[in-house]
């Protein structure tokens, strides 16, 4: 009897394992197919997934024996999920990821430094100066897909029943936002919980002032007269701002009708489709109220490094592709979000979204609000949540502009060295 | 029990009716954002009641049609059946094993088992995820199971050693003088005896697993595998959060434990105790 | 106590005796060969029906928690736990966690955050499995009802929350508006004040069914003659509650709430999606730290030491309660 009790384990230890071989994709690698594992978190989104399923389908039919295993993963564990791949060496095969991560993955060695490949391209030559965003230290690890200038939408029947213009100048944005703000309606939105977004949030606002966190040697100047007058200008605007929300609550607040204006890239433009009725028609687009275009990076595309010969191959034809003219050319039509090779935009595309244009102009004008200092790329998440803090305080606390800027200096000095 | 007068069981009644109206408004929000269109919600003032006329079930029937929601719940009945079940066979053999033969070792083994509960999951979903990559187990249910299997039974054991306990020893000897091996004699003579036990493990097993997010997005991240854990989430997108689609789902994952928990409710409430006062 | 538990724990310790001490198995009319071969087979028992147990925890809880105290120990940068043996060997991790002002606060803030959660969610539950346990029309339909919380993913309850606690629109503010308890909205999760508590309610209503289901079972298993008995001698209802619905629940109110407890004290599901450890680390726990260390600064062996000494703190505190319940039950 006692032997039953191994041989009852045994039998369904080897149940398992044949329901496992049974359910475990294969890769066929065998018969010379390859598969290419490519996550991503735009697989279900209503603009961008059109355009790779239709790359995807013209680059399976160009590559006899590649197939590429396309699929959504949740945006908010996107990330997490990637850590916990190339820490276990299980990376997929194309890597995508929000460009703000790219360098901090690049400085563990995860992805494959691409200069050599992209010196026989005309890539490097014909993309936004944003591309930059993906170099550390001398090298390059990925393709920007996407850079943009900061925007600013609005809701012109919000503006005009408080009986103000459209904000051209930070100082206009305040008061503007302070007039709309009744309690019902508030008359700026951005995102008033802690979280990632508030490092950029705020960072426009700096850049918008003419100028930058850290100067042109990475050493920090939070308390300089320009920044701190950029903080203060955040903080009012903020102040008028629903509390305590997510960037997705502040999206949805202005889709429908309760928030008069907002910062945010030209990606945010396909999502005006979906306000409600009666507020959709008043929801337009225009340059942001700053003197300069703050810029940023939003998605890259990646080689992780490690792969075979044969996948290394596949996989940069499949960048390669996307990069090209009529790919880029197909992104901005298909996207309404200028791509970031020069000229992507075409006629056709410009007459079936006519912001493209205004999109065009701010990328080209637009200077980055990420770090330039390869040593605070490698550490943006400590930077992000170092400003991020900062600018909660200036949310949800009394302590003066100058003080918060103070603390913001001294704790990016400590943590981040200069 | 004591007879109480009727002005008191009604009066107990109201206060039945309060608590349930207080601890059940978040479900009944649910219910609401659900079938009401988010933009009417999203008013300092929000209608308590849903407005005439405003109601539709375009939520479910959207979520239902676009989305995947019948694989994510197969998927999570798959799991949480395959942990439900192993946990339950194997932690009442441990639970018999604990009870039965106190040995230092035993008891060592025992609390080691506890102990084994105190490592945040957040810490040890890289490990675990090498294992099972290296394995070449993961998107694959079985996975999942075996996390949740081994999350679930440190406690069931324990539990199940409770009841075992409360059955006396000479039972399964007399069955065993009868000529019953020890195997044969826990399986005819102690198990019919476990029943409250084994439902008490059987449910919270379930619920443990049926809830598993941060196992079930780490080790299933291909869409086919998805658990309705999984799916709930991904109505968090990068611009916007489907309130109406997140809730429907959410209320369409909560409806098979509910089922389970009116099935298995007569052998449950007396099941904890037994098992939770001797543990 | 109920005359079950006696009998339990009179053959349970019968058993005890007798194997511990003069380990006699317990057929007799075998030969003593048979005698020790039968006890060694009874011992091997012991074992087999332990080791599927002992398997699947210790393949996936062993591996990992062996990781976890190696990744501790290691200095350098960790990029790949493939090649992690090649990293020397330091105890910088723990001494930057252990000097680290920082970690008091993480201490304070689980702390708060577990028995924030534990007191409430066992208030409610032992209020509503006294409730529940009394005779009135409909009861029985209300036993689900109350269990329902429970029912409902993690995830989902996160995200029914947060929807719920916005602070311009959010229906709670709404609520207490109505009542006249507050004039003004509260920005519960962006607030450092209100934070903690923003985070403590959605896990007390997660874990309170769990005590009503434990307690409810504990109280029906009281007789009635028990109450009888404590009304003749003239006891009131405080008095009653002090002496036989009190020492009848005790026990299981203590496992259920250790089980529950070392749950909360690791934590993530709620307070990450709603406040990521914010606004200004007002609810960053010591979980949420080690998620924030390991996933957001990829700081794997401080997270690894962080992770350790939290297991060190909810160890400390089991062993200090097993051993006050064991001399309780004494």
């Amino acid at each position: 009897m006692l032997k039953k009790v191994p041989l009852a384990l045994g039998a369904a230890f080897a149940a398992s394992v044949l329901m496992l071989t049974s359910c475990s994709a294969s890769t066929g690698e065998a018969s010379g197919q390859i598969t290419l594992e490519f996550p991503t978190w735009q697989g279900e989104d209503p603009a961008f997934a059109p355009w790779w399923n239709e790359l995807i389908a013209a680059y399976e039919e160009e590559h006899d024996g590649v197939s590429i295993d396309f699929y959504q993963v949740p945006f908010n564990s996107y990330v997490d999920q990637m850590t916990t791949r190339f820490s276990a060496s299980d990376y997929p095969d194309i890597v995508q990821l929000p460009a703000r991560n790219a360098s901090e993955f690049a400085s563990r060695g995860w992805l494959e430094p691409l200069d050599d490949r992209l010196a026989d391209t005309d890539i490097v030559e014909s993309w936004t100066p944003l591309q930059e965003e993906m170099a550390l230290e001398g090298k390059t690890y990925g393709v920007l897909l996407l850079g943009y200038g900061y925007t600013m939408y609005y809701n012109q029947g919000l503006l005009d029943d408080a009986g103000v213009k459209v904000p051209t100048t930070a100082d206009e944005l305040v008061e503007a936002a302070r007039a709309v703000t009744d309690g019902e309606v508030y008359g700026f939105g951005a995102t008033t919980q802690q979280g990632p977004d508030n490092y950029t949030e705020l960072m426009s606002f700096i850049v918008g002032n003419g100028t930058t966190l850290a100067d042109e040697d990475g050493n920090f100047q939070a308390d300089s007269p320009s920044v701190v007058e950029a903080l203060q200008q955040y903080r009012d605007a903020l102040s008028n701002a629903p509390a305590g929300i997510q960037s997705q609550q502040r999206n949805e607040l202005f889709l429908s009708g309760k928030i008069a204006m907002l910062l945010d890239g030209p990606f945010f433009l396909p999502e005006l489709d979906s306000a409600a009725a009666g507020v959709k028609e008043n929801l337009k687009v225009t340059a942001p109220p700053f003197g300069a275009v703050p810029g940023g990076v939003s998605n890259s595309i990646h080689m992780p490094a490690g792969l075979d010969d044969a996948k290394e191959e596949a996989v940069w034809d499949f960048i390669e592709l996307a990069a090209s003219p009529e790919w880029q050319e197909r992104y901005a039509t298909l996207t309404a979000v200028p791509a970031p090779r020069e000229g992507s935009v075409t006629a056709e595309a410009l007459t079936q979204h006519p912001q493209l244009e205004l999109f065009q102009t701010l990328v080209e004008d637009a200077h980055t609000i990420y770090p330039t200092d390869p040593e605070q790329r490698k550490s943006f998440s400590r930077l992000s949540e170092i400003v991020s803090q900062a600018a909660i305080k200036l949310i949800s606390s009394d302590k003066p502009t100058s003080e918060v800027a103070a603390e913001l200096q001294q704790d990016l000095e400590s943590g981040l060295g200069s | 029990m004591r007879e109480l007068s009727k002005t008191r069981q009604y009066g107990l009644l109201a206060i039945a009716l309060a608590a349930v109206a207080v601890l059940l408004f978040p479900v009944y929000w649910m219910v609401m954002t659900s079938i009401v269109p988010s933009s009417l919600l999203l008013t300092s003032s929000p209608p308590l009641v849903p407005p005439l006329g405003s109601t539709s079930m375009d939520a479910y029937t959207e979520v239902i049609e676009g989305r995947p929601v019948l694989q994510w719940l197969g998927n999570s009945a798959l799991s949480t059946l395959g942990a439900a079940v192993i946990s339950t066979f194997i932690s009442t053999l441990g639970g018999y094993s604990l009870s039965r033969f106190r040995s230092r070792g035993q008891e060592a083994m025992g609390f080691t088992l506890l102990f084994s509960r105190m490592l945040p999951g957040t810490l040890l979903i890289i490990p675990i995820f090498v294992l099972f990559s290296t394995t070449g187990l993961t998107n694959n249910l079985w996975s999942v199971i075996l996390v949740n299997i081994a999350a679930t039974v440190p406690f069931t054991t324990w539990l199940m050693k409770g009841f075992i306990d409360s059955v006396p020893v000479e039972i399964e000897q007399a069955a065993m003088i009868d000529g019953c091996s020890r195997l044969k004699a826990l399986w005819h003579v102690v198990t019919p005896l476990l029943l409250p036990g084994l439902a008490a493990t059987f449910t919270y097993a379930s619920i443990l697993t049926w809830g598993d997010f941060l196992f079930a997005r780490t080790l299933m991240s291909n869409p086919q595998g998805w658990t309705v854990t999984v799916g709930i989430a991904s109505f968090i997108g990068e611009y916007s959060v489907d309130w109406s689609g997140l809730m429907a789902v959410s209320l369409m994952s909560t409806a098979p434990m509910v089922i389970l928990f009116i099935l298995l409710e007569p052998f449950l409430s007396r099941g904890m105790t037994a098992g939770a006062v001797k543990g | 106590m109920t005359p079950t538990t006696a009998t339990a724990t009179g053959s349970g310790s019968g058993i005890q005796k007798e194997s511990a001490a003069k380990r006699v198995g317990p057929p007799r009319f075998r030969s003593p060969r048979r005698r020790r071969s039968a006890r060694t087979r009874d011992r091997l028992f012991g074992y087999v029906t332990l080791g599927p147990v002992l398997a699947v925890v210790g393949l996936l809880m062993a591996y990992p928690f062996y990781v976890a105290i190696n990744l501790s120990l290691r200095g350098g940068e960790i990029t790949n736990l493939e090649r992690l043996n090649d990293l020397p060997l330091t105890f910088d991790n723990y001494i930057f966690v252990l000097t680290d002002p920082g970690l008091l606060d993480d201490i304070w803030r689980s702390a708060v955050y577990t028995l924030g959660v534990l007191l409430p969610a066992f208030a409610i539950g032992l209020a509503l499995a006294l409730l529940l346990n009394r005779k009135f029309p409909g009861r029985r339909i209300f036993r689900p009802l109350v269990l329902l919380p429970w029912a409902i993913p993690g995830v989902a309850v996160s995200a029914a929350f947060s929807w719920m606690l916005d602070a311009s629109y959010g229906v709670i503010n709404f609520l207490l508006r109505s009542v006249g308890l507050i004039e003004t909205n509260i920005a519960w999760l962006a607030d450092s004040d209100t934070a903690m508590t923003a985070v403590i309610i959605p896990t007390v209503w997660k874990y309170y069914p769990f005590f009503t289901l434990v307690l409810l079972a504990a109280l029906q298993a009281i007789p009635g003659e028990q109450y009888e008995a404590a009304q003749m001698d003239g006891a009131n209802s405080r008095k009653q509650f002090k002496h036989v619905t009190w020492p009848a629940v005790r026990s299981a109110s203590a496992l259920a709430v250790i089980i529950t407890g070392i749950g909360i004290f690791r934590e993530f599901d709620f307070i990450f999606p709603l406040t990521r450890g914010g606004p200004n680390e007002a609810t960053q726990t010591l979980a949420i730290r080690i998620y924030t260390e390991a996933f957001q600064y990829f700081e794997l062996g401080v997270a690894a030491a962080l992770g350790v000494v939290t297991m060190v703190i909810a160890g400390t505190v089991l062993i200090a309660a097993g051993r006050s319940i064991r001399r309780e039950s004494a």
